[in-house]
């Protein structure tokens, strides 16, 4: 938040637990100037406003409270030769995932809207042959909370060492390497991989065979 | 922090009138909303705060008959009550004008960042930022005016009953003086920092390190501005102050009409923009120059 402060390194996933954070992104502008813009370049306000069709004045409230709950950061300040003094934003990680665990202990409509999504993922196994009962659907929901939790951990723990090449690269590149790293580490990790072999056996006891 | 050179303080001040100039339509008009609302918000607070005081003054003819029963207040207290009063009277009643004085800087941030101005985002950061605006000018006018008020409460117990010979009045002033214009420039950069995102005690915090590290860049904006204003207001002070009159006539009331509109409408915007440009620059430690113009349509 303090401009002074040098901006921190980029990350390859945050996780979002804070409910006010989600709330803030509940905005369709916010959410577009983070996740299809300043995920991927650092932008000034005008380019933004450009970009999206919008008053500058508007993108830079929207900015400041992006930056005010830790989603954006100023990451440099140009003098032009028009006398303006731009400043460039960025993402503070690639990727945002919403923190499960924390909206399920969270109140209101974000423990609903988390739960609902845990139970509609689980339900669109049924695409692929997998039918969970009921009677067992708690566990799967337990065990699926715990799995995403881990994965979202370790990947959050990755970070862009070299961010000036990272930002030279095109977007299929980065999820390439991204996916690739995130594969890495997940292997590494007892606690994620006895997880996945409790989902792994829940889920085939219920797979239909053809 | 960011370098700040005699060029920087010429380009900033000759920036801060072009832009006015170039955005005065918009300028003009988030001006005249913000203290249209700014009269209204005064307004009330003057009625909410003459209930409680009806009660012990018997009931107003005026609203602004508040202002008498302050007076009877101040004057049947003693110092210490009667700094406390001024205080906090002086809190409620500037607020709603801090809050505007804010709003604008919001306006000015928008005009250095992105070279656009729009008169309905003054409101918006009004509203957006009403509380903040209000604690940070509160806490802005208490540090200013605190110490100026613990001065008169030290000069009347030293002096008692008796009468201040004029050469320790002028020292007295000449400190309250010197006070009042070095405590506004530590804290100008209050309200660019609450319009950057930050919180007050941040805020504060903030604006007195900028203040401290980047003196030359503060106080080069501060001072030219108070400065000016003061020149300006300088027949009035004399005239209704110090009880020595320099324009006589209905001059006087035209001058203070046009010191008004001058002071409104020009010296504020541009003092804004001014400010919001040295925070800019300042702020930043590793602030670089375009290499090409990549942001000439910008504007």
């Amino acid at each position: 938040m303090n401009p002074v402060k040098a901006p921190h390194p980029m990350k390859d996933l945050e996780i979002i637990t804070d409910p006010n954070t989600i709330k803030v992104l509940f905005d369709k502008i916010r959410a577009v100037i983070v996740f299809k813009y300043l995920v991927n370049e650092e932008m000034t306000v005008k380019q933004l406003a450009d970009a999206l069709g919008k008053n500058p004045g508007n993108v830079l409230r929207h900015i400041e409270r992006l930056k005010s709950v830790g989603l954006v950061q100023q990451v440099r300040t140009e003098k032009t030769q028009t006398g303006i003094v731009q400043r460039f934003y960025r993402a503070t990680a690639r990727e945002y995932r919403l923190g499960i665990a924390d909206m399920i202990r969270a109140n209101g409509g974000i423990k609903t809207y988390a739960k609902d999504r845990l139970r509609s993922m689980i339900l669109g196994l049924e695409a692929y042959g997998v039918s969970i009962p009921e009677t067992r659907m708690n566990d799967a929901l337990s065990i699926l909370e715990k799995l995403i939790e881990r994965e979202n951990q370790i990947s959050s723990e990755i970070a862009i060492i070299n961010e000036e090449f990272w930002n030279s690269l095109p977007t299929h590149q980065q999820e390439d390497a991204s996916r690739l790293m995130r594969d890495v580490m997940l292997t590494r990790d007892e606690k994620y991989l006895q997880l996945k072999d409790e989902w792994w056996s829940l889920v085939t006891s219920f797979q239909k065979t053809q | 922090m960011g370098k700040w050179k005699l060029r920087d303080y010429i380009e900033t001040i000759g920036l801060g009138f072009r832009f006015t100039r170039k955005y005065f339509v918009s300028i003009f008009l988030a001006v005249i909303g913000v203290f249209t609302i700014t009269i209204g918000l005064f307004l009330l607070i003057i009625f909410i705060g003459s209930i409680p005081l009806s009660t012990v003054y018997g009931p107003f003819d005026e609203i602004f008959d508040v202002f008498d029963s302050i007076g009877d207040a101040l004057s049947g207290v003693n110092n210490v009550q009667a700094v406390g009063i001024v205080l906090f009277a002086g809190s409620a009643l500037f607020a709603p004008f801090l809050i505007a004085l804010g709003a604008l800087f919001g306006l000015g941030q928008e005009i250095i960042e992105s070279g656009n101005a729009d008169a309905e985002e003054a409101l918006h950061w009004y509203r957006q930022k009403f509380s903040r605006l209000a604690a940070g000018g509160i806490a802005q006018f208490l540090f200013i005016i605190g110490p100026i008020g613990m001065e008169y409460i030290i000069a009347a117990w030293y002096y008692g009953n008796q009468e201040v010979d004029s050469s320790s009045f002028m020292i007295l002033l000449i400190i309250a003086i010197g006070w009042f214009l070095f405590s506004s420039g530590v804290f100008s950069m209050v309200f660019p920092s609450i319009v950057d995102g930050m919180s007050v005690l941040a805020s504060i915090k903030h604006s007195v390190n900028l203040a401290r590290n980047n003196f030359s860049a503060v106080f080069s904006i501060w001072i030219t501005f108070a400065s000016l204003g003061l020149l300006l207001l300088g027949p009035f002070i004399a005239q209704d102050l110090a009880d020595f009159p320099v324009i006589m006539g209905q001059w006087y009331e035209l001058y203070i009409i046009a010191v008004g509109l001058l002071i409104g409408l020009i010296l504020l915007p541009v003092y804004v923009i001014s400010a919001s440009r040295a925070y800019l620059i300042i702020s930043d430690p590793n602030i670089q120059q375009e290499q090409d113009i990549q942001t000439e349509g910008s504007q």
